[in-house]
């Protein structure tokens, strides 16, 4: 007999007025390993925080363990030992692996702590999932996958009996994401439950049992293994594929051309004095399926550290990236992290025009005058805004709409799809085509590909083992199926590069 | 009506007008209050005393705005104001023409800047920690130069007509009825004011104190506006050392004692943020304006030292409270 571990029993939940979950219903059984796709971020963040806060209900009940651990009608209110598993690390950077597994963890009650004990008791659980990593390490120095691991550990050992995984694919390599499903699945025979939150079902497809498909802060409908097929995943982006499918069909750049960035000798874990090219308006994509890849590259590119003749260069002059407005870098999750919240809006997107429009900060009629022929495009009541109450898709526009009046050569976003709903991720499709469409190359660095193979003309698979790979657009077919969208080219093969309808 | 309404508005809208003009009506409401208790405060002579006293805190306002904009802080302003007002007297007791011993001091307070932005913007450490550090240097060399002791009068070897005309030049001599001190700081007010609102160094300023990282990305040289920003705290704080050398004729070791927290209290009653990115130098000028007023009120109703203490240290608390309330409360809304 299957047991409960947790159920949403038409929950209703409002915060300040605005209603985020509506009737929501979701049930997960013990030792199931059950998916949450997201068709938008709606209401997400709220479900999370119910999760583990229980929070004053409008309507509805919570069980937990089979426990009714809140309800609309009632006032009491605890905490939930349940672990939710993010992109932003949940451990406490500068302590060791062992303090953040044992020491700080509620419950804990010994005041000495006698670390060599500590080691005995943590050893078996390392050896049950087979795993290496070391006790002592400074958890900031762990990779994606180590870091996952080790929070799955802390709440294996602290007794929680639900984990949340959300977006993990988007951290974790390539390569580490296998064991990681491993070892999720070795728990969940142990009667540990995981739900796994993503906005690819392609990757809720490879471990999950079965699916809540969640929108508007809503329970659409739950799909189990039988109905997990290629066709209802057509059916469930109805409109966000056949926008994909037409970015596919986009006119291409003449990837013959010009070299408006050149990559000379660059050396990564297992590679070395690699070269690469980014040609004018075109898409490369840059896959390290190795965290360690993934971070040196992004650091080369952010920092600007290289050595000698190695580095970056455009018209054959050695360049700084970060420095030189020929190129512009967007990080990930740009509407947090690439805006100034204290500048109005038009500063925000005049700030690296500045350049092209001489004496801008000084006139106000240079800048009244970009803001009227901008508002075109922005609307009005934008400028009018604080940065700060911006929403997600006008803070993601103002970041996309600065590089545009920056007009660099090349635009090298790191991870744009990351963690981003479909909504989003359409937005940001349309931001990246219009870019090229100016003749803007684009190179993502990602180590989840996303919706990423919709746009390129080119990917660069960088594994430590096997060196770099790359893939022009009429092999992309290559890529497994777990790969968002490459079946499509595998589907239409030959025939991709030409549209039915055009 | 209409457009009259709007202009209103459009001033409002400048990012730390809000809080500008907010310690500007402060500041008239002070003093108002004291001209009340004790109608002295409005006699022109204590008008023109006022503008003089405060000129000091506006100097040293400016240059600790500039570095709290990008988030930073800088203890070592009341150590420069010394080891200025220490380098120069001693140079000029020596016989060293008055020029030549303010472009010395100038160069040394300078140095003490770079070295704060280097600490600080290339090798990253916490700001409180490496002025801190430097803090103790300046003030040190303002120690030793003298062997340890006050100087002599200033104008001991450079004659009577030199040691009056410094004197005359920084403190005692009035430009169209005001003291030449004041229009010193409002000269250096409206360069700075300009530099920071009309360049792009300036945006550059405010962007590193809003987000780092973002200006890094968008082609910021963070290490050198850093440096700036401490390069601009020391000049202040050295032009308020030549000040201090006039005012009392010789150099006082002491001299600039706890300026920094004078300067961190005049930016921020402004409402400069202490967190960065935001603030105005207008700001800053009425911040110090009402810390002068506040310390010459009390003083003219009778006071005590420690009541005035407590007073202007409950302000500076209202005013970091204020600004992490509308920082936490501005329109930032959750999303679902």
């Amino acid at each position: 007999m299957k047991h409960e571990i947790l159920r949403f029993a038409r929950v209703t939940y409002e915060e300040k007025g605005e209603i985020y979950l509506k009737d929501f219903e979701i049930s997960i059984m013990k030792g199931e390993i059950a998916g949450l796709l997201p068709l938008n971020a709606y209401g997400l963040t709220a479900f999370l925080s119910l999760l583990r806060y229980n929070h004053p209900l409008y309507y509805g009940r919570v069980y937990y363990m089979g426990k009714l651990v809140n309800s609309w009608q009632d006032m009491h209110r605890s905490y939930n030992k349940i672990t939710v598993i993010s992109s932003e690390s949940s451990l406490v950077t500068g302590q060791s692996v062992l303090t953040n597994i044992f020491v700080l963890r509620p419950g804990f009650g010994q005041y000495f702590i006698r670390k060599g004990m500590l080691k005995k008791q943590l050893q078996p659980f390392l050896d049950d999932i087979g795993t290496d990593i070391s006790p002592d390490t400074a958890v900031e120095t762990l990779s994606g996958y180590d870091r996952v691991v080790v929070e799955i550990l802390r709440a294996v050992v602290a007794g929680h009996r639900l984990i949340v995984l959300q977006e993990v694919e988007t951290f974790v390599s390539e390569h580490d994401i296998e064991q990681l499903y491993a070892i999720i699945k070795h728990y969940s025979k142990r009667g540990i439950t995981f739900l796994y939150i993503s906005t690819h079902f392609e990757e809720i497809r490879r471990i999950c049992d079965r699916v809540c498909v969640m929108s508007n802060g809503k329970i659409l409908s739950v799909l189990d293994q039988e109905n997990m097929d290629y066709r209802t995943e057509e059916l469930l982006y109805f409109g966000y594929a056949d926008h994909v499918i037409k970015s596919l069909y986009r006119q291409r750049s003449d990837t013959a051309g010009r070299t408006v960035l050149h990559v000379r000798d660059m050396m990564f874990p297992g590679i070395a004095d690699r070269d690469f090219y980014v040609r004018k308006g075109e898409y490369l994509v840059v896959r390290p399926l190795d965290h360690k890849i993934f971070d040196s590259i992004v650091s080369m590119v952010f920092d600007g550290r290289t050595d000698d003749s190695k580095g970056f260069y455009m018209d054959g002059k050695k360049i700084d990236l970060a420095a030189t407005r020929r190129a512009a870098l967007i990080g990930e999750r740009p509407d947090e992290n690439m805006l100034f919240p204290d500048m109005s809006y038009l500063e925000n997107l005049l700030f690296t025009a500045d350049h092209k429009i001489p004496h801008l900060w000084m006139s106000k009629g240079i800048k009244k005058s970009v803001k009227q022929e901008m508002s075109y495009i922005t609307g009005e009541e934008v400028f009018e805004k604080s940065v700060r109450s911006l929403t997600q898709r006008e803070k993601i526009e103002l970041v996309y709409e600065r590089v545009m009046l920056q007009k660099p050569d090349v635009v090298i976003c790191v991870s744009p799809f990351k963690g981003e709903d479909f909504t989003m991720r359409m937005l940001i499709l349309e931001l990246q085509a219009m870019l090229i469409s100016k003749g803007i190359a684009i190179v993502t660095i990602t180590m989840n590909m996303a919706d990423s193979l919709s746009l390129a003309d080119r990917v660069v698979q960088i594994d430590a083992d096997l060196g770099a790979m790359e893939y022009s657009r009429d092999e992309f077919g290559s890529f497994p199926d777990d790969v968002p969208w490459s079946r499509v080219f595998q589907r239409r093969g030959e025939s991709i590069m030409t549209h039915p309808d055009m | 009506m209409k457009s009259k309404n709007s202009s209103i508005k459009n001033i409002i809208s400048i990012r730390g007008m809000g809080a500008a003009l907010t310690a500007f009506a402060g500041l008239i409401v002070i003093y108002v209050a004291f001209g009340i208790l004790n109608p002295k405060v409005f006699s022109g002579q204590n008008i023109l005393n006022l503008l003089r006293s405060m000129s000091k805190y506006l100097l040293i306002g400016i240059g600790q705005s500039y570095v709290m904009i990008t988030g930073n802080i800088d203890l070592s302003i009341g150590s420069v104001v010394g080891m200025s007002a220490m380098l120069t007297a001693t140079l000029m007791t020596l016989g060293v023409n008055p020029i030549l011993a303010m472009i010395i001091s100038l160069i040394c307070g300078l140095l003490i800047g770079v070295v704060n932005g280097i600490l600080v913007g290339k090798f990253r450490l916490p700001p409180f920690i490496a002025t801190l550090g430097t803090m103790f240097v300046a003030r040190g060399i303002g120690y030793m130069v003298n062997g340890n002791r006050n100087t002599d009068n200033i104008g001991i070897k450079l004659g009577k007509e030199a040691g009056d005309g410094f004197q005359n030049f920084f403190y005692y001599d009035k430009t169209l009825g005001v003291f030449n001190t004041f229009w010193i700081a409002f000269l250096i007010f409206i360069v700075f004011f300009f530099l920071l609102s009309k360049t792009r160094t300036g945006r550059h300023i405010y962007a590193i104190g809003s987000n780092i990282d973002a200006a890094r990305l968008s082609g910021v040289d963070v290490v050198a506006t850093t440096i700036k920003t401490y390069l601009v705290s020391a000049f202040c704080s050295v032009v308020v050392g030549f000040i201090l050398c006039a005012q009392a004729g010789m150099g006082n070791m002491e001299a600039g004692n706890t300026y920094e927290m004078y300067a961190v209290a005049a930016g921020v009653i402004g409402g400069v943020s202490p967190l960065g990115g935001s603030g105005l130098l207008l700001g800053t000028f009425a911040g110090a304006a009402v810390w002068q007023t506040l310390e010459n009120g009390l003083n003219m109703v009778g006071a005590q030292v420690g009541i005035q203490r407590i007073v202007i240290g409950v302000i500076v608390v209202v005013a970091v409270l204020a600004d992490a309330v509308l920082r936490s409360g501005s329109g930032v809304k959750k999303k679902g």
